[in-house]
């Protein structure tokens, strides 16, 4: 693993990683995905045609045309726009989820693994219970209670996914305890909690890096099938996922509903795919042929 | 190092004893689950005695009475005991929408979701590991390529959208299966493969690493030159050691499986616990999302018990611990 | 001279990689007799592992490959041989044990269904008198216990029993050659000189030939009978082993011997090394290679790759500033 010296030269992995990273063509590709989903987002009041609930009850159903691009929905309302504004409501879930998951996930898991003992044991016990419930299901259960929308996602949704960080990071820190310069800041004096801070976290940041690329396509995968469901996203703010809740009704009538959302979330979740594996395979240099 | 014990077949003593450890550990786990269950069903807000009392004369008596009678007077420990015995006894209590007892309600759809599962689970395994293998040994081919981009294609599609366009292609234009309902196995097969999608996409890619891990090492190169044939090194030799990772990635997806059902038995209108809890979820029906939720984690624990005797029989190293 | 077993002549193995091509064995040649202990020393990187893994056709391809060269044993060329025909002589005829034993043997299968495999390939036994061999053989190598351990799993073995296990599985069919790549070096000191005589004992014993791979000096000293110094994919000094401690002639050799510390010696300048690096297996410099770190080198080393000649019966240095008439420097 990383020597007392790169640790505090940060610049030098980076550098090889950006380097790895030109060469794998599909990261990039992934990389561009990625780049447009975060854009698009940000920038959706500007690039979005109409107002994304804005009903044109005289146009339903309209298939692609001049006047809206992705044509429109059994309200009326234009598909584009709605599209554009649900990358907001994605992006915002997904980020503010991975955020919180990994840096709670991460904090736990290097302090569970680091300091071990009955510490550890309880934490993973802990763990394992949360793992016990399948992930939707507890979002399920948790929104029954608390009620649909996007901010109760917010805070549901990173209950699912920090035990994946917790469990990975543990993993490192306990193989990273036996370095030797680990066990020298100890014996300079350093306290466990700040050993931890300085020298496993550091370690660990860039494996938690692939994973949140990772999870934040799963998270939209969460949202998104939460949304369908009717039990995430409330109409009528449109989510990728709730513009498919009532598709099959009028899939004989007009199938691109069906279509084009689901489309898009593919092809986002891909981009994330795709990155996460260029980045994971740019920092571990084993895996590489 | 540990002496020789009497290792007869595949039972010994250090076998049975991992068994035990976690067969105990199920315990806790277990009451965990419950509690944060009950925990979490108990922390609605709005007090729903006050939705059944409505407008009456003596709404104060009324409250206390009916408190009394669902016993939600009592502190919450002795409640969530109650519960506990209760879900023992077979009592998960009644549907506030259709009053039925949620136990029969579950016993009635928890098979076919099991079957589901079972489909969705035994498909992706029979297409993934050996896809994955193939894509391994045949790095960088065609086969390879196209394995592997099908792979990143399954895990990349919500699994809400690859039911509809699967409906849309088979059902609708090709008229092969059913939309939706219950029944033999065309009314099977979509549902599994939307189920299964992911599932798949994730074992092929894990086979597929986890084989070029193992094929690096020096254990293989041992047994070349003792002069074994390729085919023979990677299904007596590598295999083995991949079946490690994947073993309990298996378990893990099984578990998400039973959650994905909510999303596959929507969309085929299949009627399984996940469709049953969906419903009750949208109209508030806490008895019956508590029940399901139980049941459903257990079976994932159980799920994972099995998981892990298996993995110690392919990896007996862990059993040693 | 003893009857020859095996003859590798002008080997050439290289890797194409992605910067280039690494010239790991850049013509080697050397002969192993029946019943003779022949070591191949050199620093780390100098090819010799490569050169054993050539011999066995064991070199990872891509990106390896045999270039050219040729490897006679028992009227066969192996280099030529096809992969059906190579089999049957790898772990029968030609049989290999490794630097690391711990991570040389399947961590999920028992040690006697490895050591089985060995001979139920290429032996007509039924089972049981296959598994009676196994713990016959587990035995001679000194396992304690061997029909109660055949079942058990390599993590419940020490480092020294693993070896052993590896050299059961290798002499489990009786080969003509047995090649050991660094098998001690991994090994407690205590251990290795347990392991080292039952190599030996197996070498006499059963007059089965031994190609020792190692950068330790003192184990060819005690255990071979001739050997060759590789330097850079090259062999730059072959002899028998007591001509080569007590008259080496290449630099190289010279160096090597003089780095090794003595007991009594008045040196208070410190532990001597030879000076420079081992060059890039990529780049290598024009000429001998070892002429940047060697004191002698004069201008014609920097331009031509040296022959190898003979000086004395046996004994042959591929270096400039030997000459065939001369004796010394």
């Amino acid at each position: 693993m990383k020597s007392l010296r790169s640790l505090y030269r940060p610049g030098s992995e980076m550098r090889t990683i950006v380097t790895m990273l030109k060469k794998n063509r599909f990261g990039i590709g992934g990389l561009i995905v990625v780049i447009a989903f975060l854009t698009i987002a940000i920038l959706a009041p500007f690039l979005a045609p109409y107002d994304p609930i804005e009903m044109h009850l005289d146009k339903r159903f309209v298939p692609s045309s001049s006047e809206f691009l992705l044509g429109t929905d059994e309200f009326g309302r234009d598909t584009l726009s709605r599209i554009i504004y649900g990358a907001r409501v994605s992006i915002s879930i997904s980020v503010t989820t991975v955020a919180m998951a990994m840096f709670v996930g991460v904090l736990i898991g290097s302090i569970s693994g680091y300091y071990g003992g009955k510490v550890d044991f309880i934490v993973m016990r802990f763990v394992d219970i949360f793992n016990a419930f399948p992930a939707l299901l507890l979002a399920l259960g948790i929104i029954t209670v608390l009620g649909r929308g996007i901010e109760k996602l917010m805070l549901v949704l990173p209950i699912l996914f920090w035990p994946e960080y917790a469990r990975i990071t543990r993993g490192l820190a306990l193989y990273l305890k036996k370095m030797d310069y680990v066990e020298a800041a100890r014996v300079f004096g350093s306290s466990k909690l700040r050993v931890v801070l300085n020298h496993i976290l550091p370690n660990v940041l860039p494996t938690s890096i692939v994973i949140g690329t990772f999870q934040l396509g799963s998270a939209i995968i969460t949202e998104t099938s939460l949304s369908f469901l009717g039990l995430g996203v409330n109409p009528p703010m449109p989510s990728w996922g709730n513009m498919l809740t009532n598709s099959r009704e009028y899939i004989l009538r007009a199938p691109q509903l069906a279509i084009i959302p689901g489309m898009v979330i593919t092809i986002v979740i891909l981009g994330f795919n795709l990155l996460g594996d260029a980045l994971r395979d740019a920092l571990d240099p084993r895996l590489r042929i | 190092m540990p002496l020789a014990t009497q290792t007869n077949g595949y039972v010994n003593c250090y076998m049975l004893r991992y068994i035990l450890k976690r067969l105990l550990l199920v315990l806790p786990i277990f009451f965990g689950v419950s509690i944060i269950i009950f925990i979490i069903m108990h922390s609605a807000p709005g007090d729903p005695v006050l939705n059944l009392i409505g407008e009456s004369p003596n709404a104060a008596e009324e409250y206390q009475r009916i408190m009394h009678s669902l016993g939600l007077d009592q502190p919450l420990y002795i409640q969530y005991l109650t519960f506990l015995e209760r879900f023992f006894q077979g009592d998960l209590g009644r549907s506030i929408i259709t009053h039925e007892r949620v136990w029969e309600e579950i016993l009635a759809r928890f098979p076919r979701t099991i079957i589901l599962a079972v489909a969705a689970m035994g498909l992706a395994i029979g297409i993934a590991i050996p896809a994955g293998v193939v894509s391994a040994t045949r790095q960088y081919s065609i086969v390879d390529n196209l394995s592997m981009t099908v792979a990143i294609f399954g895990i990349s599609m919500p699994s809400f959208w690859l039911g509809v366009v699967l409906i849309y292609i088979f059902s609708f234009r090709l008229g092969l299966t059913p939309m939706s309902g219950i029944g033999g196995v065309e009314h099977l097969i979509l549902p599994a493969i939307t189920l299964g999608a992911l599932s798949a996409g994730m074992l092929a890619r894990l086979t597929r690493s986890s084989m070029l891990e193992v094929l690096r090492q020096d254990f293989v190169r041992t047994a070349r030159s003792k002069g074994l044939s390729g085919r023979v090194v990677v299904y007596k030799h590598v295999l083995r050691n991949v079946m490690i990772p994947v073993t309990t990635t298996i378990g893990q997806r099984f578990g998400h499986l039973l959650g994905g059902s909510m999303i596959t038995e929507t969309v085929f209108g299949y009627p399984g616990l996940g469709s049953l809890l969906v419903r009750a979820a949208s109209q508030y029906d806490y008895p019956v999302v508590q029940g399901v939720l139980l049941i459903t984690t257990l079976t994932t624990v159980l799920v994972f018990l099995v998981v892990d005797i298996l993995y110690a029989y392919i990896d007996p190293r862990v059993s040693y611990e | 001279m003893k009857e020859e077993l095996m003859k590798v002549h002008g080997l050439k193995t290289y890797f194409y990689t992605r910067q280039g091509i690494v010239k790991a064995v850049d013509g080697v040649s050397f002969e192993i007799g029946k019943g003779e202990t022949f070591g191949l020393v050199g620093e780390s990187g100098c090819g010799k592992s490569v050169s054993a893994l050539s011999v066995m056709r064991l070199v990872p391809d891509p990106p390896g490959k045999i270039v050219s060269g040729d490897i006679l044993f028992k009227g066969k060329n192996l280099r030529i041989t096809n992969e059906d025909e190579m089999r049957k002589i790898r772990g029968s005829k030609i049989s290999m044990i490794f630097q690391d034993p711990t991570s040389s043997l399947n961590p999920v299968m028992k040690i006697g269904d490895q050591i089985l495999e060995s001979i139920q390939e290429h032996q007509e036994l039924d089972k049981a008198k296959a598994k009676e061999k196994a713990v016959e053989l587990m035995d001679s190598v000194g396992i304690p216990n061997p029909s109660l351990r055949f079942a058990e799993y390599p993590f419940q073995f020490s480092g020294g029993m693993r070896q052993r296990i590896m050299i059961a599985m290798a002499i489990s069919c009786n080969p003509d050659l047995l090649i050991a790549d660094e098998p001690t070096t991994n090994l407690d000191v205590t251990v290795q000189a347990q392991v080292l005589d039952l190599i030996r004992n197996i070498s006499r014993s059963d007059n089965v030939s031994v190609l020792l791979i190692t950068h330790n000096l003192g184990l060819i000293a005690w255990l071979c009978d001739r050997v060759a110094v590789m330097y850079s994919g090259k062999i730059v000094e072959h002899a028998n082993v007591e001509a080569l401690f007590a008259d080496a002639r290449h630099p190289y050799t010279k160096a090597l011997l003089e780095c090794i510390p003595r007991l009594g010696e008045k040196d208070t300048k410190g532990l001597r090394v030879i000076a420079g690096r081992v060059p890039n297996l990529i780049d290598l410099p024009p000429g001998c290679r070892f002429h940047p770190r060697c004191p002698y080198s004069v201008g014609m080393c920097a331009k031509e790759e040296p022959e190898a000649i003979e000086v004395a019966s046996g004994h042959s240095v591929s270096c400039h500033l030997v000459d065939k008439s001369m004796k010394g420097k």
